[in-house]
């Protein structure tokens, strides 16, 4: 099968006239004044929402700091303590199952749906926006009516299961909480990768298409060699987005389980959230920052293979 | 057949609770006596206080069921701030997540200038100084209203607070052994149990799981979980050491507890669930029908009241059996607190409204709707507490129930120790993780006494 290559054609050659009336307003080093002036607000507000609280989370993570009270530098002793803790090893194990088991459900259920909707059918517009909706739901009120649904005495799964004279316990046991919680998970965030992929898939030139088929491509085929190629920097930003999104995640553990049973699906954000009940500001902090250094790879990867895919 | 029951009981709760929260506001609109004016009869320095406010006064309550108790509060703190002319905002705040909030306001220096939070949180914050001394407030409201009850005047004047009185108390929560008599009876019991021998024979005799869970005892990382600390003390366990200093959780002792308790989980006399149970899920557990017991504060009455009379009419309330060495039935109180950073004006201003909501139309009204206990000995006439549901939290107030962390001692180590759920997350590492009574003692221990020795230092 060959592939088409696609050239832009050139931009028309600006005319006299043309170049009369376009005049750089100032001078380079104006202009650059002009531009900073106009960035320096947005590049403030930044600083203030983003980097401030980044670096000072940073810095309380090395600190004995408690809420409302002083501490001072005590080096990587929150983070010793952080590893030895019992459960940094569940916390730890559930953010590779949670994101590993929740992105591959993402994607085959985002990539399979996504596909359906790109094809013409009746009602296409209503299915996409009713695809959205556990997206735009609200996080608290989407896992409450998980919590609810997943009880183990009234929950209505266990009622419909119950039909069929089956009772599951959804939230009892480890195995059994942690496939909960990656469902939950899925559910609410699958919409993103449908958006993001049918959004990928429809700026992919119908051209191709034709061209695969007037070569005999199959269906497969073309969805393999056309479609995939199309979307693949798409999957790639979907995938990192959802990932820091799910490792951050803290309504869908503490809504459904708090981290139980016992440790079972702890992540960070309850470790950090449970440490700040007790004010301690300082080992909060440890447990926010832990992942961090997994984003910074996750982002680096992603602008590299990004700027990979536009050279 | 259960869902259509509970569908329409939840339908009826709504419909009834729509009307009962529009009575509330309108009871305490301008003209009620719910709301005393403080225009004539108010004191001068409260007066000055009002004029020299400035900004939005802001309360944050804490959120009680149902929420007819929440409208109740919002409209009277609202009401107070009208009658002083000053603009008054109120936030609502899950009990749940109170330390969490505070800890965010308290780093961001947003805090409110009053606020309601519970015995353990105070505890913390008046350690760190982040409450402002509100003595005179708590002995002019005592003076005002017969007194406080023993159990609460000990538990607030007690010296591990330093010295000073940081809270004036509005209520408690208290547990109350909810049982459904119609099983019971069938099964030949006519009397509420008083031991835990006794409630697990008639639990376990109940109990027919998945169906019904003869025990709703909530084993989950919430406050109600937080209750498997009281019965482990009454089977003769400590946290700590009389000064409060070294854990003592790997005894003879809590290893009975633990025995006893894992016991009722492995036969199914607990729901399996239980251990990621949240704050409503016995509540929940309860009205379908689907547990013989609970331990809850009353909330469940004023449910089953308004959506399932027929249950009601088959629950029965008693006090908290007693272990196999003590009764442990402890008062966890809510107080009113003022924050170290609030203005010396909004400061006066609180310790008013303080004043106001310790009222005894208010609290008539406020204390049907809410699930607390009464702390006031004027709050003894109320009718709610002549409901049978609500008369033992009378008793618990009068006399039987117990200071917070009793037998234990009340420091800020302890109160650490139960805001990380450390009882029963030590349950869990039995019941889900498999650990031997044995390792889960020792583990637990050896836990604790971080915890210790960080507040201890």
């Amino acid at each position: 099968m060959t592939q088409q290559r696609l050239v832009e054609p050139s931009p028309p050659a600006p005319t006299p006239t043309a170049l009369k009336r376009f005049r750089p307003p100032h001078k380079p080093g104006s202009r650059a004044r002009v531009g900073v002036t106009f960035v320096s607000p947005v590049v403030l507000i930044l600083l203030v929402l983003v980097a401030f609280p980044t670096v000072a989370s940073l810095w309380y993570s090395f600190t004995n700091l408690t809420v409302g009270g002083t501490g001072s530098f005590i080096g990587f002793a929150n983070y010793v303590a952080l590893f030895k803790s019992p459960s940094f090893a569940n916390a730890a194990a559930n953010i590779v199952l949670i994101i590993a088991a929740s992105l591959a459900a993402k994607f085959v259920l985002g990539l399979a749906l996504a596909s359906l909707l790109n094809r013409p059918m009746r009602g296409r517009k209503l299915w996409r926006a009713l695809v959205i909706l556990p997206w735009a739901m609200p996080p608290f009120v989407a896992f409450m009516a998980w919590r609810l649904m997943l009880d183990g005495q009234a929950g209505a799964l266990n009622q419909v299961l119950g039909w069929f004279g089956i009772h599951a316990n959804f939230l009892a046991t480890p195995g059994m909480a942690r496939f909960s919680v990656v469902m939950a998970t899925v559910w609410a965030g699958f919409p993103f990768w449908v958006i993001g992929f049918l959004a990928a898939m429809q700026t992919i030139p119908k051209e191709l298409y034709e061209a695969a088929e007037m070569d005999g491509a199959t269906s497969w085929q073309r969805f393999i060699n056309v479609t995939m190629p199309g979307i693949r920097s798409t999957v790639s930003v979907v995938a990192v987005l959802s990932a820091i999104w799910t490792t951050n995640d803290f309504v869908n553990v503490w809504l459904l389980t708090q981290g139980g049973p016992s440790s079972a699906t702890m992540t960070f954000p309850v470790l950090s959230y449970l440490d700040l009940t007790n004010f301690q500001l300082g080992s909060a902090s440890a447990a926010a920052m832990i992942t961090l250094p997994l984003f910074v790879v996750l982002v680096l990867w992603l602008s590299r293979s990004g700027g990979e895919e536009y050279k | 057949m259960l869902n259509k029951k509970r569908i329409l009981a939840t339908a009826t709760a709504v419909a009834l609770m729509v009307p009962l929260a529009a009575c509330s506001s309108g009871g305490l609109g301008s003209g009620s006596s719910a709301v005393p004016s403080v225009g004539d009869s108010a004191n001068p320095a409260v007066l000055k206080a009002a004029k020299d406010f400035k900004g939005t006064f802001t309360y944050w309550t804490g959120l009680t069921f149902p929420d007819a108790g929440n409208k109740i509060e919002e409209n009277a703190i609202a009401q107070w701030g009208k009658n002083l002319g000053i603009s008054v905002q109120v936030v609502a705040v899950n009990q749940n997540d109170t330390a969490q909030r505070v800890a965010a306001a308290l780093q961001s220096g947003s805090m409110p200038d009053a606020l309601t939070i519970g015995y353990d949180l105070a505890k913390v914050m008046a350690s760190k100084k982040q409450l402002a001394p509100v003595g005179d407030a708590f002995d002019s409201i005592g003076a005002a209203h017969d007194g406080w009850f023993d159990p609460i005047k000990k538990a607030t004047t007690d010296k591990s607070w330093g010295g000073s009185v940081y809270g004036v108390p509005l209520g408690f929560f208290g547990n109350v052994l909810f049982q459904r008599t119609d099983l019971l009876k069938k099964a030949g019991f006519t009397k509420a149990p008083t031991t835990w021998k006794e409630f697990t024979t008639q639990a376990t005799k109940i109990n027919s799981a998945p169906k019904l869970y003869g025990a709703g005892i909530s084993l989950g990382n919430v406050l109600d979980g937080n209750e498997q600390t009281a019965i482990m003390q009454s089977f003769g366990g400590r946290v700590a050491n009389n000064a409060g200093t070294k854990c003592t959780l790997d005894t003879p002792q809590v290893k009975n507890y633990l025995n006893w308790i894992t016991g009722l989980y492995k036969s199914q006399v607990i729901p399996p669930d239980s251990v990621t149970w949240n704050g409503a899920s016995d509540n929940n557990a309860y009205l379908a029908g689907q547990a013989g017991f609970i331990v809850n504060t009353g909330s469940v009455y004023l449910s089953m009241a308004a959506s399932d009379p027929q249950l009601e009419k088959n629950t029965a309330y008693s006090a908290l059996p007693s272990g196999p060495v003590m009764t442990v039935n402890p008062v966890d109180i809510r107080y009113r607190v003022i924050p170290s950073s609030t203005s010396s004006d909004a400061k006066i201003l609180a310790k008013n409204l303080f004043s106001v909501l310790a009222g005894d139309n208010y609290n008539t009204q406020y204390m049907a709707q809410a699930t607390y206990g009464p702390v006031l000995k004027s709050q003894a006439a109320y009718p709610i507490f002549k409901v049978p549901a609500y008369a033992p939290l009378l008793t618990i107030a009068k006399s039987g129930g117990t200071p917070p962390a009793y037998p234990d001692v009340s420091n800020t180590a302890y109160s650490a120790y139960q805001n990380n759920f450390s009882t029963p997350r030590m349950v869990q590492r039995v019941v889900t993780d498999g650990l031997s009574i044995d390792a889960a003692a020792a583990e637990a221990e050896a836990n604790c006494q971080k915890v210790y020795d960080q507040y201890n230092k």
